[in-house]
């Protein structure tokens, strides 16, 4: 890993000082144009199919661009469920008016085979492509879009939203919240920017998520770990805090690398059931650790209430990492 | 071409290198792996159609001979050499007095302007279904873009009423606007930037051009409350934008004590056709907290005072220790904030005090008579004189440009004085007092003042500065230095020179020694020999400003008076013994550092270090490569936290008046970041053991530079009060603050039932706004317990 880092900081710093001499340009009214400025290299997507990167994949489309890859432990799978999140919220709209073009910032491990299982693990979209290509093209095409990490690790989690038709940028995080993204990457389209949105009736006094662990689950682990619908991601936690001891769960949560490194039989077993993707290690302390496992057990024990009190109680009633009390509002967006 | 006579081989084989690489760049041309146009911008091709001898710009050249930090050519010039047009003073804005409708709402004067409310006209608006209060350019949403409900009503609005007004408009530039007068003019969507604005003036869908290419001054002093009315006068088409910045705006008072909802938080923008009412609120810190005043220093209460209308100053409620004398505004729309403040989304606010009043005779005890003039009660500008540096780069049409892909800092390769390129500036042979502003994006500055020609003094000979105020905020005694210490984007530094040595006809210049190749940190810091021998690759390096001293100044304060030689200076001479160090003269007394309530170690990381450390063991798992890494981390009293979202509430501040250390922290290796506070000043306590400068020695501060040597960490102690809701601390390397590298704090003010209530409904947190073009929906904030520094078992209501 270390001589591998160390030839790609040789590598993009070489490339940095190379590509820089080309990598602006100095007539802004049509530098926005992705025509010209992005070159039209040809790249793979993860079914190994050839693709032009401006005439087949951005020409006349809106387009979202994010950066990963695969080896990453921590924060690109993070990104990739998280934009999945956004592309669900995004309806029918994505894959028809909305593209998603995730790049990969490491062309040279990351085949279409390793990206094809990427993609897999968070259930895609086919339409949503993942590229790889030739490192050169890969990094012509990164630097131009803003993503001019000299490290790998030094990757940010910024996406770039463009449309092709009008020349507009927009530049957002998928760290934002999952319902505004949506509908900032939906306002890029003129024609929905011109429909109104309806005046909504004056809010109530905030009511802050204010359960231990509740906000962290929402932004850290919701977008890969459902509690009590089915797997998503990654496992379903429903009674995984009675499957499972507690000191088991705080080690895996704060260190899953170390887990599998020390051959925990089930941390092995687990990474044999979702063999694509890797429980990242977010650096959490012990005592985020603790909260998410009181915030996981108060879902639970919700869980099950409702389930005593009748079949389908349980989709609307349980407290889940929105905040409202009592109504669900998705990702506590309320304009939708 | 520009190679210099003492270029190494190196760079002269990388020229030869250079030449050769034409030929491939045509071959690439042939392959269209890049097109016509792109090498025409490089300026590699002529309109002729053949390759210019440009060396060191191909793109396949390895190094960056001859780059200049903007990644592009360099800004064309137009045959303007330095120091050949005068420096423009800013203009200042005229107040307009409010007055009393008696109902609660403060007309602007005898204008037909909707006066100005406690609530949002969007309040009218949604209360009426959208009937009323429209905006009155796109026909959609509401016509003031500040939230609605009591969240972001003004803030005890009967207490600390408006008393002057301002009309400004942030617009496309004025047509003939020019940073020389060799330059093209720029055209509207170039330049976005403040101007006044014409009551009831109709805006328009294309946008308006009422901005002002010279900066806005307001003159601001304590108890005038002010209440500045921005329109957005940008062109609705988002796409409209000459290439770069955003047409929806959110104006931060940098570092006003105002309630959060006239900070300009980073997500309450609004979009064109609307305004935004702020209340900037012109009182003192601790104005709540009557037992935090030095009482042990003679005449505290005359200090904390303000200048009236007739010559004398009033007192005022809060601890002149807080008093505050040079701020600014800027843009700080969330993931904007570089490229509209690059587009000029700027202006000054010089604070006046009984202390600080801008009259240099004056002679009361109070008055500090600092350079300034006489010919107004308060707030004179002739002698004290406003320095805004910003760092533009021009495309080859002389247009000013900008990368938005650039996610290290956006560096440009000219520096504007006051949004001139390379001015000079008349001074006569007597003391001055000068505000300077880094206001660019990425770019640090370190100035010197020294010797160009003079009949008395060699040239090259430093000129001494005495360093008044750190950020705008006064020091407790003058410091007299011969070099400033760095100035990192929204530091400023007010100095006093004393031109009294010289001549007419003798010329001085200010110059940069800072080098930069890209935004993450400064590359070298040249001596002064290196720096006036130029730096081919970073053309800021050097005389940024010349001063040519004259024996006649028409003044800017009386337009009837001329200064000249016969005018006798009287502004304080800091030379004199009783301004050194064990003198007995003081510009304000020292807040004390005291045990503070709870500790907060904010860590502020740019990826890429090498901490791939397992939480528990401490073991490198797998190996101990590197890993990704969250923009920031906070512990409070040791507790540590986690950054995963720019919308959630990262540091809760439960009451005011607490005292709490912040420990800041860089750790991300090679990259600096001047750490921004809003709201209230830090006093700085010391860098970890690391060499601090007088300059900064418990200087009270609201950006700190963490740097890249040594620990790179500041200690510094910070109360809050008087005002409360959701704040933010970020990275003012505006590219890193745009890139998350921003907290929240929600400030709580006090709970109802207590003492110290003052009806605000801050005592709970504020939602989060979230714009749009009909008006604001809400988000509900999360707390994470390790921000909260509650006991746990307190529920939050």
């Amino acid at each position: 890993m270390a001589v591998r880092t160390c030839i790609w900081r040789t590598l993009l710093i070489l490339f940095a000082s190379w590509i820089g001499a080309h990598g602006g340009w100095t007539n802004p009214a049509e530098a926005r144009r992705a025509a010209g400025y992005l070159p039209n290299v040809v790249l793979s997507t993860q079914d190994g199919q050839k693709v032009r990167f401006y005439d087949d994949v951005i020409k006349d489309k809106i387009v979202v661009f994010s950066f990963i890859y695969t080896s990453c432990m921590d924060i690109c799978p993070l990104i990739t469920a998280r934009l999945a999140q956004v592309y669900a919220a995004l309806g029918e709209a994505a894959g028809r008016d909305i593209y998603f073009v995730s790049i990969s910032i490491d062309p040279k491990n990351d085949t279409p085979e390793r990206l094809k299982r990427h993609a897999d693990a968070f259930r895609s979209d086919p339409r949503w492509l993942f590229l790889t290509g030739p490192v050169a093209d890969i990094d012509h095409v990164r630097y131009k879009l803003g993503e001019r990490s000299q490290k790998i690790t030094e990757h940010g989690s910024q996406i770039m939203i463009y449309n092709d038709r009008t020349g507009e940028w927009l530049r957002d995080s998928a760290f934002g919240d999952i319902g505004v993204l949506a509908v900032n990457i939906r306002q890029m389209d003129p024609v929905v920017r011109a429909q109104r949105i309806a005046a909504e009736p004056l809010p109530a006094p905030a009511a802050p998520l204010d359960q231990p662990g509740q906000a962290l689950f929402a932004k850290a682990c919701a977008s890969c770990h459902a509690i009590g619908k089915g797997p998503k991601v990654g496992p379903n936690l429903a009674g995984v805090t009675e499957r499972r001891e507690r000191g088991w769960l705080i080690n895996f949560i704060r260190a899953p690398a170390r887990m599998h490194r020390d051959k925990d039989p089930i941390a092995l077993e687990l990474a044999e059931r979702y063999p694509n993707v890797r429980m990242p290690s977010l650096q959490l302390s012990e005592s985020d650790a603790a909260d998410l496992l009181t915030y996981i057990d108060a879902r639970n024990y919700a869980l099950k209430a409702a389930d005593m009190k009748g079949p389908h109680r349980h989709v609307l009633g349980i407290p889940g990492p929105s905040p409202a009390k009592g109504t669900h509002r998705h990702g506590g967006h309320s304009h939708h | 071409m520009y190679l210099d006579r003492n270029a190494s081989a190196r760079r002269r084989r990388e020229a030869e290198n250079a030449r050769r690489n034409r030929q491939e760049l045509s071959r690439a041309l042939t392959l269209a792996e890049i097109t016509r146009r792109d090498m025409f911008r490089w300026g590699l091709f002529t309109a002729g159609g053949i390759i210019a001898f440009k060396n060191g710009l191909s793109p396949f050249a390895t190094s960056a001979y001859a780059q200049v930090p903007t990644g592009t050519p360099r800004s064309p010039n137009f045959g303007a050499a330095k120091f050949t047009q005068p420096m423009p003073r800013p203009e200042v804005l005229k107040p307009i007095p409010m007055v009393g409708l008696g109902d609660g709402s403060y007309a602007f004067g005898t204008t037909m302007e909707p006066p100005a409310r406690k609530f949002s006209y969007h309040q009218e608006f949604s209360e009426s279904g959208g009937a009323r209060a429209r905006n009155p350019v796109t026909g959609r949403g509401p016509m003031e873009g500040r939230p609605p409900t009591e969240f972001f009503a003004h803030q005890r609005w009967e207490d600390i009423a408006p008393k002057v007004g301002y009309l400004l408009s942030l617009g496309q530039v004025k047509p003939g606007a020019k940073a020389h007068p060799r330059f093209p003019a720029q055209n509207a969507n170039s330049v976005w930037t403040f101007g006044p604005r014409a009551p009831l003036a109709q805006g328009s869908m294309t946008g308006s051009r009422f901005g002002n290419p010279v900066p806005q001054l307001v003159q601001m002093r304590y108890d005038e409350p002010v209440l500045c009315r921005i329109y957005n006068d940008l062109p609705d088409d988002p796409a409209s934008n000459g290439g770069f910045g955003k047409n929806q705006i959110s104006t931060h008072m940098h570092n006003g004590h105002n309630g959060a909802e006239s900070d300009g938080a980073c997500n309450a923008y609004h979009y064109p056709g609307t305004f935004y009412d702020y209340r900037w609120s012109a009182t003192c810190a601790r104005r709540d907290l009557p037992t935090v005043r030095a009482t042990n220093v003679p005449r505290w209460r005359d200090r904390c005072s303000t200048p009236t209308d007739s010559g004398g100053f009033s007192q005022i409620e809060g601890d002149f220790r807080e008093i505050q004398s040079s701020l600014w505004f800027h843009d700080h729309r969330f993931f904007y904030t570089a490229e509209n403040v690059q587009k000029g989304n700027a202006g000054l606010i010089n604070m006046y005090s009984g202390p600080d009043r801008g009259h240099e005779t004056t002679a009361d005890g109070i008055n500090l008579r600092l350079p300034s003039g006489t010919r107004k009660p308060w707030g004179n500008l002739d002698f004290d004189v406003n320095l805004m540096l910003t760092n533009p780069a021009y495309d080859q049409d002389g247009q000013l440009t900008y990368d938005i892909f650039d996610t290290d800092g956006y560096v440009g390769d000219v520096v504007a004085v006051n949004g001139a390129y390379y001015p000079y500036f008349e001074v006569l042979p007597r003391r001055y007092r000068f505000r300077i502003l880094c206001a660019t994006m990425a770019r640090f500055f370190k100035l010197l003042l020294m010797v160009e020609k003079s009949s008395r003094f060699a040239s090259r000979t430093r000129v001494p500065m005495w360093v008044v105020a750190n950020d705008g905020n006064l020091l407790v005694k003058p410091v007299r230095v011969t070099e400033l210490d760095y100035l990192a984007p929204g530091e400023r530094f007010d100095v006093v020179v004393d031109f009294s040595q010289f001549r007419p006809g003798d010329l001085l210049q200010m110059v940069n020694l800072v080098e930069h190749q890209n935004g993450r940190r400064p590359k070298e810091t040249h001596t002064l020999a290196s720096a006036l021998r130029g730096e081919k690759d970073d053309p800021a390096v050097g005389p940024v400003l010349q001063f040519r001293v004259v024996g006649s100044v028409k003044s800017v304060d009386d337009p009837t008076k001329t200064y000249t030689l016969a005018d006798v200076d009287r502004s304080v001479d800091l030379s004199a013994p009783e301004w050194s160090a064990t003198g007995a003269n003081f510009f304000t007394s020292q807040i004390p550092i005291e045990a503070p309530v709870r500790v907060r170690e904010i860590e502020f990381k740019r990826n890429g270090g090498a901490n791939p450390r397992d939480p528990v063991t401490g073991d490198c798992i797998p190996s101990c490569g590197e890993f990704e890494y969250f923009p920031w981390a906070i512990r409070i009293n040791g507790e540590e936290t986690h950054s995963l979202n720019a919308n959630r509430i990262s540091a809760l501040i439960p009451k005011p008046g607490e005292v709490e250390h912040w420990v800041l922290i860089n750790g991300s290796g090679g990259w600096d970041h001047p750490i921004h506070l809003h709201f209230e000043e830090g006093v700085t306590i010391d860098r970890a053991g690391d060499p601090i400068p007088a300059t900064e020695r418990g200087a009270r501060k609201d950006v700190w530079r963490l740097g890249t040597s040594g620990r790179g960490t500041v200690r510094m102690q910070v109360r809050f009060g008087e005002f409360g809701g959701a704040y933010v601390a970020h990275c003012h390397n505006t590219v890193h603050e745009d890139f998350a590298m921003l907290l929240r704090m929600q400030v709580l003010s006090a709970a109802p039932g207590t003492p110290e209530f003052r009806g605000q409904p801050q005592w709970v947190p504020t939602q989060t706004p979230i714009p749009s073009r009909d008006g604001v929906t809400w988000k509900t904030p999360e707390i994470l317990p390790e921000g909260d520094p509650r006991p746990r078992t307190t529920a939050l209501r």
